[in-house]
């Protein structure tokens, strides 16, 4: 069963101009899962690891109460969840089980109310044990850890228990509430777990980030994905980046001095992922050439298949002759932007980490400019003020790190506020 | 085998490109074919090209400055330029041939408006297809209806979607933008394209206008 997933390239211009130097191409990769072999609904395994200490009490514990039962909705007889509540004790709420009485655990959310310190790794060691009974390779499984505070003297341990997970093949997805939560932990839990790590601004939001964590673990049907380059000599990779479904530095594995390989994990039917990868070219003769052969693997349990494969040449045209090099690629382009901000905003925090102070603020303004550019205002006007706190006071506000952090990630995500 | 006529590397005869170079080899035969090697320019980086705004080196074609942030845009120094050796031009410029007077002049388009949210209203006239989106400078893009930053705020693409005239029928046509386009609250297919008509409201991502003519 070939081409249920779709792999197209497309560089930033169709016909660039012969230089006498190296010069730099982008190449936007869009991997695909788009046939019907893989529109699925794929079993899942979700786990619920909740914060219920004192200071969720109010909007906070009844948004979770709400959340825990909409998902709940999402879900069918064939999908397994379990809840663990953690506050400086940890509590099975609901103990690994197929959705088969919403009204029972319907009625065992209800008793979701806030009391206590907060303890994290208590309340991961019990999650990853409950979801433990239920892994299974054609089964995706996931936890969503969602915390509002600093957890006590047990920061290691929730370390460890990441790593953990992600040998489990458990992904943790990381959802900060609020603004007093500890980035850099949620940042390591995620990426130590394979997930991702979010910010959510407000009570509100625990609804939509629940709700869609849900769609993209049913959606999963492709999985295991990898991407391997195989460069042609004078071809050398200078960064990968993942820009859908959100912004992210890809590490790159060396398989030798001419091939790369990029994990993607899970693809998403009909969403995917799209990586936009910087390729520097030694200087070449006018003509056409392959710069460059993109090769995915993947895996789609639901049919009982491994190792499939899906290939595309990256072809580049040289000309001697100016008026023949086309215009940019103007989707191409506005990614290229959207990661140089994000690139700035990364660099900004680390230098202001590292106490360059100076550096930081010029590289938060720098931000700044580029992000008027491309209309977010809102997050122009959070790296301006950042860059003011930085300048008088020596550091950023947590709220604004962490809104410029995950701001600037989803800048490629379309608007899902419309509706028609 | 195939020689590769660039590198000499052996290529498989089923290969469209040499494995070792990315030099095409359609039109090959698989015998060995003797090509003199053209040894490559040696490799050197930068070529003076600098960011103008902080004077970091940069490689051609960079869009924006690793160091500062600045855009480059497609400020490719001209020295840069790759020169091919000279040679003679193979094919003479093509003649210039006198302007022939039309036979059959057809009627000018309509001129159309399009008002949009901020009662701001484009004249459309004189083209036979207009661009609307957002203008930006650094990918050199400039649409016929600019929404500016209206536009920005409400998910204008760049190059969102374009108006033409068949006959005397007005379409709008989606360019792949990214929060769509609607006509009446209908929603066009990516890259879909539907009759517009005087009085329609047409929708860019959250950017309404209404078209007449």
């Amino acid at each position: 069963m070939s081409g249920e997933v779709t792999l197209t390239t497309r560089l930033n211009r169709t016909i660039f101009q012969a230089l006498s130097t190296p010069q730099k191409l982008y190449v936007l990769i869009d991997v695909v899962p788009t046939g019907e072999g893989v529109a699925v609904q794929m079993p899942v395994n979700l786990g619920l690891v909740l914060d219920r200490s004192g200071s969720m009490a109010g909007d906070k514990i009844r948004k979770v109460r709400e959340a825990v039962k909409l998902v709940l909705g999402q879900l069918s007889p064939q999908d397994l969840v379990s809840v663990v509540l953690f506050d400086d004790n940890v509590d099975t709420l609901v103990a690994c089980q197929p959705v088969t009485n919403l009204t029972q655990l319907h009625a065992q959310i209800d008793r979701i109310t806030d009391r206590g310190g907060t303890t994290m790794s208590k309340g991961m060691r019990r999650g990853l044990d409950e979801m433990r009974r239920g892994l299974a390779q054609d089964r995706v499984s996931r936890m969503l850890l969602l915390t509002d505070g600093e957890t006590y003297g047990d920061e290691s341990d929730c370390r460890q228990l990441a790593t953990e997970c992600g040998q489990y093949g458990v992904a943790i997805s990381a959802l900060g509430l609020g603004e007093d939560w500890n980035m850099p932990l949620l940042e390591s839990i995620a990426g130590q777990s394979g997930g991702v790590a979010d910010h959510l601004a407000t009570p509100d939001s625990i609804l939509t980030e629940f709700r869609r964590t849900v769609a993209t673990m049913q959606g999963s049907s492709v999985r295991n994905a990898q991407l391997t380059l195989r460069l042609v000599a004078g071809v050398a990779p200078a960064a990968a980046w993942r820009v859908l479904p959100a912004i992210s530095q890809l590490s790159q594995r060396t398989l030798s001095d001419r091939d790369i390989q990029l994990v993607l994990g899970d693809l998403e039917h009909g969403k995917g992922q799209s990586l936009l990868v910087e390729l520097v070219i030694q200087p070449k003769a006018a003509g056409s050439y392959r710069v460059a052969q993109a090769d995915v693997m993947y895996d789609i349990p639901a049919a009982n298949l491994t190792g499939q494969h899906v290939r595309q040449d990256i072809l580049v045209t040289l000309t001697d002759d100016p008026n023949q090099v086309t215009p940019f690629d103007a989707s191409v382009m506005n990614l290229v932007e959207k990661v140089s901000v994000f690139k700035l905003q990364t660099r900004a925090l680390n230098e202001a980490q590292a106490g360059n102070v100076a550096l930081a603020t010029q590289q938060l303004r720098a931000a700044a400019t580029r992000l008027l550019n491309l209309g977010e205002a809102e997050l122009a006007q959070a790296a301006q003020q950042e860059a003011a706190n930085l300048e008088r006071q020596g550091q950023m506000s947590a709220a604004g790190a962490k809104k410029l952090q995950y701001g600037t990630r989803k800048l490629t995500q379309r608007l899902d506020d419309l509706d028609t | 085998m195939v020689t590769c006529p660039n590198c000499s590397a052996q290529n498989d005869p089923s290969a469209g490109f040499c494995d070792q170079c990315g030099t095409s080899l359609r039109g090959l035969s698989a015998a060995p074919a003797p090509v003199a090697q053209t040894p490559a320019p040696a490799m050197s980086f930068g070529g003076g090209a600098v960011c103008p705004q902080c004077g970091a080196q940069v490689i051609p074609g960079e869009m924006f400055c690793e160091n500062c942030g600045a855009a480059l845009g497609s400020a490719a120094p001209a020295a840069a330029v790759y020169a091919p050796p000279p040679a003679a031009s193979a094919y003479p410029p093509p003649p210039k041939v006198a302007p022939v007077a039309p036979s059959y002049t057809p009627p000018p388009a309509a001129t159309a408006y399009l008002t949009g949210i901020d009662g701001q209203t484009f004249q459309l006239s004189g083209k036979t297809t207009y661009l609307l989106g957002r203008r930006d400078d650094v990918s050199g893009n400039y649409p016929d209806v600019d929404t500016g930053d209206v536009g920005l705020q409400a998910g204008v693409s760049r190059r969102h979607a374009e108006l033409y005239q068949q006959g005397v029928q007005w379409f709008i046509r989606d360019l792949n933008s990214v929060n769509g386009t609607w006509v009446n609250q209908q929603h066009l297919p990516t890259n879909g394209a539907q009759p517009i008509n005087p009085g329609d409201t047409i929708r860019l991502g959250k950017w309404t206008a209404t078209f007449r003519v």
